[in-house]
């Protein structure tokens, strides 16, 4: 009767609570400064708590029928400088122009660190995931405080997206993204994420970091900050590869 | 019990990692700002051992400046007995409106999907710059072309044009191998080439590009298709040229990437050569395999004899400016064979590599 109780009174709380939908829109609008938008990110790699490498970016997105078309160039190092990503749904591709050549590349393919290519661009996971309203529990944070969360769980439903389930804490009295776990087919942890350093950008309290934590060692971390975001116009013609020989920021 | 503290400890141990890496990421500054140089300026010393030629050093120096309006990248080659400056790209970018652009000068110009093999590659014996054996070094680090391209873009198709003159030259002049600042137009404009490309990439996950191209008064006909399903990029490359008899050219194969970001690609190409050789090439990169080193390695492989070539390289990253990369060839086979009867039978390459 007790078991009947406690079952009872957690599903009158859930139900009084958003849809796991609704949780993970907002938490979408939070992660998105924009619908077109650039930023600028800068991308660390740590191994045993030393930094050991480093990247800089700029970020194009622009975002067409509720998913995201990104445009990566590499800033530094000066070997990759002037190098660009393109991601269009699940097709990405990569411009170098020392050689003036596009190749398709996976989605999964690593930028630096734990960082793939896919980490760094824009994406809806409202969109793109099945998901399901686990719990409301309390957990640390990015700024090592405890969080009231929503814990969502995530099953892939789009080819587009890099991992097949996520499990996902967003907060819940202002819908901030706060930590995801990634996974594989096969369940194992690929790595664990933070977002941090909450500041206003774009009109809304948005995270500024996301601290990537490998998921079978813990000593190897990826820091990606963004800055200077801005509202920007893109044609849609720069989300074309073959347009990336020409593209030039306006 | 005992299990339970083993758990549980390791959980604590986990947790104070995940935590105290906060701290580990937050002491540093972070720095925003790029280094806006007037020109990209790159210094590579090339040393090479091989059995036959003993050493090789070559320096360059390669300039590049790429704005919105031009593109120029001159590299100046020092060997020990000859000297070069030479004019890899020089191009003005132009557009008549939002969705049509054009480019006129030397230009490196390169299609095709596939990694080692490219049958729609028709500029592929341009001359090349490098001492590298990996296809990608070599398609990268060639003399351009004297070309003008246009290109439109309507919603998921762009068709391209190219023409590219026949330049005729007496030796000894400037427009072909003169002293050391020649331009070698007789070689890379050695006839008159002229392109279509149409680009369609209105299908979900697929990429593909047909072409028609016209060099000395023989049509080709190309192919590339490319499409992504999971870790996998599957490609097909295949050209069709009209000769005395047609010639089929095709390369297909693909690209997997691991969780442990291993890109490798396998393909078959049949018909490389007049003669009906094919051959299988494989490739595989570790980038950070350790920290700051990518480990890559190509195999040439002739499947009618047995030969094959092989290389592997390193490449590690000193610094954000400095960059060192060795790679070992090794060719194998009956002396007879297509790589056993290379001249050498194995190749070392050092090159440093400083970015200003």
């Amino acid at each position: 009767m007790k078991i009947v109780s406690v079952l009872l009174g957690m599903s009158l709380i859930l139900s009084a609570e958003p849809t796991a939908t609704e949780i993970v829109q907002k938490s979408d609008e939070i992660r998105n400064p924009g619908s077109s938008f650039y930023q600028r990110g800068l991308i660390s790699q740590y191994k045993n708590a030393k930094k050991v490498d480093s990247m800089l970016i700029d970020i194009y997105s622009k975002e067409v029928d509720s998913q995201f078309k990104t445009i990566v160039k590499i800033i530094k190092p000066k070997k990759d400088k002037n190098k660009l990503i393109l991601r269009d749904a699940n097709s990405m591709w990569l411009y170098d122009p020392n050689s003036k050549a596009i190749a398709q590349m996976s989605p999964q393919q690593r930028l630096m660190g734990q960082s793939s290519s896919a980490d760094v661009m824009s994406a809806n996971f409202s969109l793109d995931y099945a998901l399901k309203l686990e719990a409301i529990e309390s957990i640390k944070g990015g700024n090592r405080k405890m969080v009231e969360c929503y814990k969502i769980s995530m099953k892939a439903i789009s080819e587009d997206v890099s991992y097949p389930y996520v499990d996902y804490w967003v907060e819940q009295k202002n819908f901030h993204p706060i930590k995801a776990m990634f996974y594989s087919q096969n369940r194992t942890l690929l790595k664990l994420s933070y977002y941090r350093k909450y500041k206003k950008v774009l009109g809304k309290m948005r995270p500024t970091q996301v601290l990537i934590i490998d998921g079978v060692d813990s000593s190897k971390a990826t820091k990606m900050e963004f800055a200077r975001a801005k509202e920007k116009f893109m044609p849609e013609l720069w989300f074309h590869k073959e347009y990336l020989s020409k593209f030039q920021e306006e | 019990m005992r299990s339970f503290f083993l758990i549980a400890l390791t959980c604590v141990l986990l947790g104070a990692d995940e935590f105290d890496m906060f701290d580990i990421v937050d002491e540093e500054q972070s720095s925003f700002e790029d280094e806006n140089s007037f020109i990209d300026v790159e210094f590579k010393l090339n040393y090479q051992y091989n059995e036959t030629l003993k050493s090789n050093k070559v320096a360059f120096v390669n300039l590049k400046k790429d704005t919105k309006e031009f593109m120029v990248d001159i590299r100046l080659v020092a060997d020990v007995d000859e000297q070069h400056i030479l004019l890899k790209e020089l191009y003005y970018k132009g557009n008549f409106t939002q969705e049509q652009y054009y480019k006129l000068g030397r230009m490196n110009i390169k299609e095709g999907y596939a990694k080692g093999f490219n049958p729609t590659d028709y500029f592929k014996n341009n001359l090349s710059l490098t001492l590298s054996n990996d296809p990608k070094e070599q398609k990268d680090n060639r003399l351009g072309s004297l070309a003008l391209s246009y290109s439109l873009f309507l919603d998921e198709f762009v068709f391209r044009t190219l023409y590219s003159p026949k330049i005729e030259s007496e030796k000894n002049t400037f427009l072909s191998d003169k002293s050391y600042y020649g331009l070698y137009l007789d070689k890379t404009n050695a006839e008159n080439r002229a392109s279509v490309y149409v680009d369609y990439s209105g299908v979900k996950n697929l990429s593909s590009s047909f072409l028609l191209h016209y060099n000395d008064e023989k049509l080709n006909i190309g192919l590339n298709l490319s499409y992504i399903y999971s870790d996998f990029i599957f490609y097909f490359e295949s050209s069709l040229k009209n000769t005395e008899e047609l010639i089929n050219q095709t390369t297909f194969g693909f690209t997997h990437t691991s969780e442990y970001n291993l890109v490798s690609s396998i393909e078959y190409i049949y018909n490389e050569e007049k003669e009906s050789k094919s051959s299988v090439f494989l490739t595989t990169r570790a980038s950070d395999a350790l920290v700051n080193l990518d480990i890559n390695y190509i195999m040439w492989l002739n499947p009618q004899d047995g030969s094959s070539m092989a290389q592997l390289g390193f490449e590690y990253g000193l610094s954000d400016s400095f960059q060192t990369n060795i790679a070992t060839s090794v060719y194998i086979g009956e002396d007879s064979s297509e790589y056993g009867k290379m001249p050498n039978d194995y190749e070392v390459l050092l090159e440093l590599k400083y970015f200003f």
